[in-house]
């Protein structure tokens, strides 16, 4: 009976070439229609130390990295024995026959040994291991060979033919392997259904660079951190063509404050980073409230605190970004759960800041930045950027009171409209003061923007009965954890559902408060990957309800069965 | 309103009585009028300290930013829009102590910043802490208990090793020779520096030693040899010397930057770029 998808882990230690195998398999398998998802996890060293790439592959949506592998091929023993527990039941382990000797297995496992090293051998390309693995996984599911080849001649193309060539063989030798054994294939997935149009194969940085790009950002400026680099690096290719400048700055200090700057000047302006850099951003995201600059800054989360773990996944950030430095400083703050969020988020954060005047960060974390799945192609007709307000001859003061707390804008170079713009607070023209009815007046105009900005805002999802009995309230990456973890749930019987949040700052109390008080619902779940239960005591300050926090801290995102479970033993503990 | 009067704004300087910012400020409007700018067309970025206040005295734009951050700042504003003049105004802890680090990348990028530092060798706002540049002989009323223990820090020899392309020392107590130096700055393409001794009245009164000892280089000098120039600028000498130390006239970033990269017309649209990401 075939699967309606699968979970295939490559593990081995970092620079054997498992993401690279494991993304031209991701690519055969959306040439043949299926649905992707993606995982990965490595050390913060280049070369050596255990990692692992995950793909889940299926019918259309596959909306997580899933649960326990269905397949793990293993290059070393030091990654079968840290891996081979995680096999489903009766799940097959690919080995290296090579290095790995006297593999006894447990009871339901399937075993498949193939000479990596001497197929590769085979060909003169040593390097090439990771191919003869493609192969034979291929063969081990029913990937036609011919598509896998696509893959490899597309991947390498810019390596000249002997590479290509070189990579091929391996992957058939891989492949034969596996057929002659007559026992392939151990899995068939199910058809992927009629071809879905317009679906595009994108990660998470991607989808957020492009959507920078689709609101006309026209000035990135950001420090090399992982795992916010890729974002800079995708900039880097994509924005200077069209005019637009991406720099390397000293710093992230440095990095925001040239934002900044830009946005001053008038261009659309961005920055990127994580955890490390993103505390030295704080004075400056202040200066940007107070002084009233648009900016998007992209925060991709990473386990903390200090250094932690770099490149390992966490919400951690939460109380920072809303938070975060001295004084109160408004900002808004966005969180993507899908990666049609990073792009349209993306887009939505440019508006924002242009229109509301103020920094607008975006709560990524690692695991959705580095994450590759299919979406449908994003929308032009979806795209709208308001032009800043703009001062003009005989506008009032830069800082002039409105009912909106949005005041017109001049930009260096308009004629007769200088100001300065400025930390310190200031009058409605901009001169300093420390008026201590100005001070009131100015700080409540600078919230009174945040308010207002409720309206433009992505109002949570919701997902599940409509009738709950157990709620459960997300943000960020776990989306389809939770999605898929909530449709467990209602397979088993629990009336579960979700409702999952887009918007974090300003946030959407008047649905949450609505949500949580259905008369159906007996408990209230938030899961989510930090220690403390950020949102849960974000949603408990502002509506007085504290809900079950379900938190996990281990660098790792929640599988769906995570969530299933937790659902189930609060389900199970409210009948007892 | 004609003459360097038209860059001034209406606010009255808050500087005490006999502050070398005055002669600064003076200076500056009439370089930028010497130049035949409008205010609308320059942009002055300040740090924090009793400089921080100077664009407010202006009819410039200005941006009044946080503590050492001006050239990040300016940078950003220099790259977004080129056509503006944009200055930066600091103190010497504001430049050479917590916004150090970033002297060093102005000068590798090169952007056409002309960069001011009102060095009064102490922190004034503070009420007379050592800053960066206080020595033995300009040392500040309310130092350490202990006494200046740290050696003072030469910023015209750090931005020439730097290879900042444009170094000079100017003099508040002498706007004249300022004010050419400044518009010789500003019409320099690249970033520049001028570290203006600007004596603090109140904790560091430095003018009759300044004064004394201040004296232009003479017209025999060649700023453009950079190991003379580092030489010159660490010399044992009485004098403190006023005027341009180093030039190295080189690319600026943005003409790099322009250099660098074909521009597409029109740029591609979201449609287009897409097209990379599609599986067929």
């Amino acid at each position: 009976m075939p699967t309606r998808d699968i979970v295939i882990r490559l593990a081995a230690g970092t620079g054997e070439g498992i993401q690279v195998a494991g993304e031209i398999l991701a690519v055969s398998a959306v040439r043949i229609g299926w649905d992707i998802f993606t995982f990965r996890t490595y050390p913060a060293e280049i070369r050596g130390g255990p990692s692992y790439f995950q793909l889940r592959l299926g019918r259309i949506p596959i909306l997580s990295q899933g649960g326990d592998p269905d397949i793990i091929v293993v290059f070393d023993e030091d990654s079968y024995r840290a891996h081979s527990h995680h096999l489903k039941p009766g799940g097959l382990i690919i080995y290296d026959s090579d290095s790995i000797s006297g593999i006894k297995g447990m009871p339901g496992m399937k075993l498949l040994g193939v000479p990596f090293s001497s197929l590769a051998n085979k060909v003169g390309f040593p390097r090439a291991r990771n191919m003869v693995a493609l192969g034979a996984l291929a063969a081990a599911f029913g990937i036609p060979i011919d598509k896998l080849e696509l893959g490899i001649k597309e991947r390498f193309a810019d390596r000249g033919e002997d590479v290509v060539g070189k990579n091929v063989a391996a992957s058939r030798l891989g492949f034969s392997f596996v057929m002659e054994g007559g026992e392939a294939p151990f899995y068939s997935v199910s058809p992927p259904g009629p071809k879905v149009e317009d679906r595009i194969l994108i990660t998470g940085y991607q989808a957020i660079a492009l959507g920078a790009y689709a609101a006309g950002c026209n000035f990135f400026a950001a420090y090399p951190i992982t795992p916010a680099t890729p974002i800079m690096e995708e900039l880097s290719r994509i924005l200077p063509p069209s005019g637009g400048v991406v720099l390397q700055m000293e710093d992230e200090i440095s990095a925001i404050g040239a934002a900044i700057g830009a946005s001053y000047a008038g261009a659309r302006a961005m920055t990127a980073t994580s955890g490390p850099g993103f505390s030295l951003m704080m004075e400056m995201i202040g200066l940007a409230s107070m002084a009233e600059i648009p900016l998007v800054i992209v925060d991709a989360q990473r386990a903390g605190p200090s250094t932690g773990m770099p490149t390992k996944t966490e919400q951690s950030d939460l109380n920072t970004a809303i938070y975060g430095g001295h004084g109160e400083a408004p900002r808004i703050v966005l969180a993507p759960g899908t990666i049609a969020d990073c792009f349209y988020i993306t887009v939505k954060a440019f508006a924002l800041a242009e229109k509301y005047q103020m920094p607008v960060i975006i709560l990524a974390d690692m695991a959705i930045v580095q994450r590759m799945t299919t979406v449908p192609a994003f929308r032009e007709e979806r795209i709208q950027i308001p032009e800043r307000i703009r001062a003009r001859p005989g506008s009032p003061g830069r800082y002039a009171m409105t009912d909106s707390g949005i005041s017109p804008m001049p930009i260096p170079g308009d004629k007769g409209l200088s100001y300065v713009a400025t930390g310190l607070e200031h009058d409605e023209r901009g001169h300093p003061s420390y008026d201590p009815a100005v001070h009131e007046a100015m700080t409540s105009k600078r919230f009174r923007k945040l308010r207002m900005a409720l309206d433009d805002l992505i109002p949570p999802v919701r997902y599940g009965a409509l009738d709950p009995e157990i709620g459960i309230i997300g943000w960020g990456s776990t989306e389809g954890a939770i999605r898929e973890g909530v449709e467990m749930a209602l397979n088993y019987g629990i009336k579960a559902s979700s409702l999952h949040i887009k918007s974090l700052n300003p946030i959407h109390i008047h649905e949450i408060r609505r949500y949580i008080s259905q008369p159906s619902l007996k408990a209230l779940i938030v899961p989510e990957l930090n220690f403390t239960g950020q949102l849960a005591d974000f949603i408990e300050s502002k509506v007085g309800i504290a809900p079950i926090k379900f938190t996990k801290v281990q660098g790792l995102p929640f599988s769906p069965q995570e969530i299933f479970e937790e659902t189930k033993r609060i389900y199970e503990e409210m009948r007892l | 309103m004609k003459g360097p009067e038209r860059m001034r704004s209406d606010l009255e300087p808050i500087w005490c009585h006999g502050c070398g910012n005055y002669g600064i400020l003076r200076a500056f409007c009439k370089a930028l009028d010497s130049l035949g700018l409008d205010p609308y067309e320059v942009v002055v970025v300040s740090g924090i300290g009793c400089s921080g206040r100077f664009p407010g005295f202006l009819k410039t734009y200005g941006f009044h930013v946080v503590h050492g951050r001006v050239l990040p700042v300016a940078t950003g504003i220099k790259l977004a829009n080129p056509s503006l003049t944009v200055v930066g105004v600091s103190g010497d802890g504001d430049a050479f102590a917590i916004g150090g680090n970033h002297i060093i990348h102005a000068a590798r990028r090169n952007v056409d910043i002309t960069y001011l530092v009102f060095d009064n060798s102490t922190y004034a706002q503070t009420r007379g802490q050592a800053s960066p540049t206080s020595d033995e002989e300009r040392f500040p009323r309310h130092a350490l208990p202990y006494g200046l223990i740290e050696m003072p820090f030469n910023p015209i020899a750090v931005a020439i090793a730097y290879d900042v392309s444009f170094v000079a020392r100017g003099f508040s107590g002498d706007p004249e020779f300022l004010s050419d130096l400044i518009a010789e700055a500003i019409k320099h393409k690249g970033f520049s520096l001028i570290d203006i001794i600007s004596p603090c009245i109140t904790f560091n009164n430095t003018w009759d030693m300044v004064r004394r000892r201040a004296e232009r280089i003479g017209p025999e000098y060649d700023p453009t040899d950079r190991v003379k120039a580092f030489e010159f600028a660490t010399a044992r000498t009485d004098k403190i010397y006023m005027g341009i130390f180093y030039v190295n006239e080189r690319p600026t970033l943005e003409k790099k930057l322009k250099m660098a990269v074909r521009r597409m017309e029109p740029p591609p649209s979201l449609k287009e770029m897409m097209k990379g990401f599609e599986v067929s």
